[in-house]
């Protein structure tokens, strides 16, 4: 299962089909290609209930013909299916009209950046050992007091190929890894906490089993509190599941189709001076980290918000025509998209963070979040694993029962203070699936709501 | 279309776990083969196809459960390396105490077919059929704005092979066709978005059927008349009646949710999350004498169709809750064995490549013998909640909130005033308490269900009639 052995075969695999599918008389064609091997273990109640691996090989094309795009996907063994399903892309390329927005594939750049720490051999070499993190998760976890542990250690190591008709021919290696760790000591009181990387190595067990077996005994004693408007500390979890919904509204593609709360707000500000977020899939060790994107433009870290002022949409070449912009180095062939938030950490420790809060919440994690109007930014959210009532700096009690339910834009604008310490998170239920290194931050007068009965 | 598996690769792959040893072995061959066509802001975007289509093993071994997936399913050197590795990290995983319940075996093969396959079906007229739908849209309401808008039609076809080392083959093919909008109406400056989702296992001829232009403008003129006429809605403890996505969704949410078994032990505590509902609650009362829930794979045409779920059980309807009592939960073979009874054929998985995990199929509230004016002609003041925007529900499934889209004020037995997003935020058994009547107009709406991890998006209709609950809170959103 050595993934070094493929990388030969899937270029040559690659360059056939392209030169195939340029016989059929198309303008332009790219090919992606992306194999990898995949291992996770769950664990549930204190005992792992499955291990699971993956070995694919998937492979996106995109054809261009006459201003008009097709795509498709398939996996290696349905290549012998190329000619039909090339065949039903033509005549759907007959029977439509040309793309206002079309703009051809970029030329490949001169230059690419070249990618950090990204690479862990024992993902594959060891496999034993994600099961034995797992079993360190839930014995931690367990020592620290929590009753009963779940999560779940996801790695993947993937070589991927990007080959296109005008000349680019791309490859890059990455390894991903993430802990996701819940720890309950009833149903209801529960903690959680995550760690993301590209190494094995990268993750602490322990240490992330014992914050969320700590959190989830705090969580034991609790007090009922009024809904209303509360002072709130979102940890890393919480914020990094605030920062996807920043991500996904920056997407040119959503804000085409009035599914961002960021339309006509290009070049004002929409957060405080102290915000500074921006799409980086080149850090060290960044989690989905990526030289090129799908089209073959070169990547970048691109500023998103600077000093509170929202600087830039996310693009592939058709929104970029569409919007008059500059490629952006975020192409997916459908919608442009955010590699790796990153938001610039503040100077404060999280207890002097807490501690400036007169009457607050800490948040651990928010969930489930559900636009009512995605233009204007409504929505609500489950909070969970960990909500606390903060009385003159100091952790009063946990709290139950409350429902996050506010606006994107005014939390945006709202936020008062930013961590210093950083941690990269991601997990499979951030709403966007974008990997973030973030820090806590506080946001002032955030609204929540309560059943009565 | 012709069958396109080979069931000896399944078998092959099934064989070769047995003799490695192992306590119980399946595999699965899928291939689920997509078009997708989008129509974005009146012109046509991408046009996608996607083919997924590969093989996964399942071993139990010594109580550990191990499970690998390749694309690569025809070829039998990938297929050994994907059974070796789903023993050995099985091995690895020395404490594990896995069991299935014991099920008949079934010898069978289904094959659904569409009478209208869209695979037949022109380019031209499909293209022309999202092009009519899109200008009923801009076209519904003169005084309003449509300016985004976005449509997908989805055709899909899912072929499976089962085999597993207990005697049971079953082959399927099913097909399903979906649409999906999005879409903003503008009036006067003020915007409201709308979601519309529809579904069925059908072929090209479900879409007549569904009327989507006629739909469509219809939900924008609902829209645009909410923006121009909506007034505050009234807040306290009121009469409401929820309309049938809204019951639905609830049904799904709140009843289907909680009753998966794999949650209520905790299977999927670290994800979705465990379940307010407890073993020793099954046979307790948790709704009012009308409330029957039913969760049933076996309705024809219906989103979540399926006769035989993705470990092999003969499918059947599932009574939920039965008037007013929690009856029956959702079962795989795993928690079968772990609750001491048998399965009730949950077990769903998404694709080739993911487990099969505990699912609904289509829920939903069975229809009681009212009328809507019957519902409505008995609330002095309330609230009828015809659509939903937002909604969410906590991971114990114990505390929801729906917010309404178009909701109407009730005075005196009649709808009089439009009133802009009505919030119910409510628990689950004062909400299934609190109903004390059903009307008869049982509708069904296409849904996909989201869980585990890798997440799985599964099919689902959600299902319900208009349903009136008594002395419910309201909020202004």
């Amino acid at each position: 299962m050595e993934l070094s052995e493929r990388k030969n075969e899937i270029i040559g695999l690659g360059e056939k089909l392209l030169a195939k599918l340029l016989d059929k008389g198309v303008d332009s064609v790219a090919i992606l290609i992306d194999s990898h091997i995949s291992r996770q273990v769950r664990f549930a109640v204190n005992q792992i209930v499955a291990t699971k691996t993956w070995d694919e090989t998937n492979i996106g094309v995109m054809i261009d013909k006459d201003k008009k795009v097709v795509v498709f996907e398939i996996g290696l063994a349905s290549l012998s299916d190329i000619d039909e399903i090339s065949n039903q892309l033509m005549m759907y390329i007959k029977n439509v009209p040309p793309r206002e927005d079309y703009a051809p594939l970029p030329e490949p750049s001169m230059k690419y950046p070249e990618l950090k720490d990204n690479w862990d051999e024992n993902i594959l070499k060891n496999p034993e050992m994600h099961v034995n993190l797992a079993f360190d998760v839930i014995d931690s976890g367990k020592k620290a007091g929590a009753k009963r542990m779940a999560g779940t250690l996801l790695s993947k190591a993937m070589f991927l190929c990007l080959i296109t008709s005008n000349g680019s021919k791309l490859t890059q290696e990455s390894t991903q890894v993430y802990l996701d760790v819940r720890a309950f000591m009833d149903k209801e009181s529960t903690g959680h906490a995550s760690i993301a990387g590209t190494k094995l190595s990268q993750i602490d067990a322990s240490k992330v089993a014992e914050e969320a077996a700590s959190t989830a005994k705090l969580s034991q004693k609790y007090q009922t509190i009024d809904p209303g408007r509360y002072d709130t500390f979102f940890t890393y979890d919480a914020t990094a599941a605030l920062l996807n919904l920043v991500g996904g509204a920056t997407s040119a593609f959503a804000v085409e189709t009035g599914q961002s709360f960021f339309i006509k707000k290009l070049h004002t500000n929409v957060a405080p001076e102290i915000v500074n977020l921006k799409d980086d899939p080149l850090f060290s060790g960044a989690y989905n980290s990526r030289a090129f994107d799908d089209e073959g433009s070169p990547t970048r870290a691109n500023e998103l918000i600077v000093s509170g002022e929202l600087k830039t949409y996310l693009h592939n070449r058709f929104t970029a025509k569409k919007f008059g912009s500059e490629l952006t180095g975020n192409a997916g062939w459908i919608s442009p998209r955010a590699w790796n938030l990153v938001l610039e950490p503040g100077d404060q420790s999280i207890n002097e963070m807490i501690e400036n809060i007169r009457n607050g919440l800490v948040i651990h994690n928010v969930t489930y979040i559900r636009f009512q109007n995605y233009m204007a930014g409504d929505f609500s959210g489950i909070i969970r694993d960990g909500v606390f009532l903060v009385k003159n700096g100091e952790i009063a009690a946990a709290v139950r029962g409350l429902r996050l339910s506010d606006n994107t834009l005014r939390m945006l604008s709202n936020i008062i203070a930013i961590g210093k310490e950083r941690r990269q998170i991601f997990h499979w239920w951030l709403e966007q699936n974008i990997p973030v290194l973030t820090a806590p931050i506080i946001v002032k007068d955030v609204n929540y709501t309560k059943a009565v009965k | 279309m012709k069958f396109s598996l080979d069931e000896d690769f399944a078998r092959y792959a099934v064989e070769l776990a047995l003799s490695k040893g192992v306590d119980y072995a399946e595999a699965r061959i899928q291939n689920d083969t997509e078009r997708v066509y989008i129509l974005k802001n009146g012109k046509p975007d991408a046009m996608g196809i996607s083919k997924e289509l590969g093989i996964s093993i399942r071993v139990l071994v010594k109580g550990s459960m191990g499970f690998a997936a390749t694309d690569d399913w025809q070829n039998k050197e990938k297929i050994r390396m994907i059974v070796e590795d789903a023993v050995r990290m099985a091995k690895a995983n020395r404490l594990g105490d896995e069991k299935l319940s014991e099920e008949s075996s079934f010898n069978v093969s289904l094959f659904v077919k569409p009478k209208i396959d869209p695979w037949n079906v022109s380019m031209e007229e499909k293209i022309k059929f999202l092009t009519e739908i899109d200008k009923s849209l801009i076209e519904a309401d003169p005084t309003a704005k449509v300016p985004n808008r976005m449509h997908y039609l989805l055709e899909k076809s899912t072929e499976k092979v089962f085999y597993n080392s207990e005697g049971t083959v079953i082959i399927s093919s099913i097909p399903r066709i979906a649409y999906f909008s999005f879409f903003v109406v503008v009036v006067n400056g003020k915007f409201d978005t709308r979601f519309i989702q529809k579904g069925e296992s059908r072929g090209w001829e479900a879409l007549k059927d569904w009327n989507l232009s006629t739909y469509l403008a219809g939900e924008a003129k609902a829209l645009s008349k909410l923006l121009r006429e909506a007034v505050e809605p009234p807040e306290g403890e009121l009469d409401v009646i929820i309309g049938p996505s809204v019951s639905g969704l609830a049904a799904h949410e709140s009843v289907g949710h909680p009753y998966e078994a794999d949650r209520i032990w905790g299977r999927e505590g670290a994800q979705a999350g465990e379940s307010f509902v407890n073993p020793d609650m099954l046979k307790t009362k948790i709704g009012s004498d009308v409330v029957t829930v039913i969760d049933d794979p076996t309705i024809p045409n219906s989103y979540g169709f399926y006769l035989y779920d993705d470990e092999g059980v003969k499918a059947k309807p599932r009574f939920l809750i039965k008037e007013g009592y929690i009856n029956e939960f959702l079962h795989n073979r795993e928690t079968a064995v772990r609750f001491g009874t048998k399965s009730n054929a949950a077990a769903r998985a998404s694709a080739y490549n993911r487990e099969p995990i505990v699912r609904m199929a289509n829920t939903y509230v069975a229809p009681g013998d009212y009328t809507f004016d019957e519902l409505l002609e008995d609330i002095r003041f309330g609230v009828y909640i015809k659509t939903f925007g937002e909604w969410n529900i906590d991971d114990r499934r114990f505390n929801m909130r729906f917010v309404g889209k178009e909701a109407w004020l009730i005075e005196n037995g009649r709808l009089t005033k439009l009133v802009r997003n009505p919030i119910l935020e409510i628990t689950t058994p004062a909400y299934y308490a609190s109903i004390d009547a059903i009307d008869k107009n049982l509708e069904f709406e296409a849904a996909t269900c989201g869980k585990g991890d890798p997440g799985q998006g599964v099919p689902v209709w959600t299902g319900g009639p208009n349903i009136r609950l008594r002395n419910i809170r309201v909020l202004k959103g």
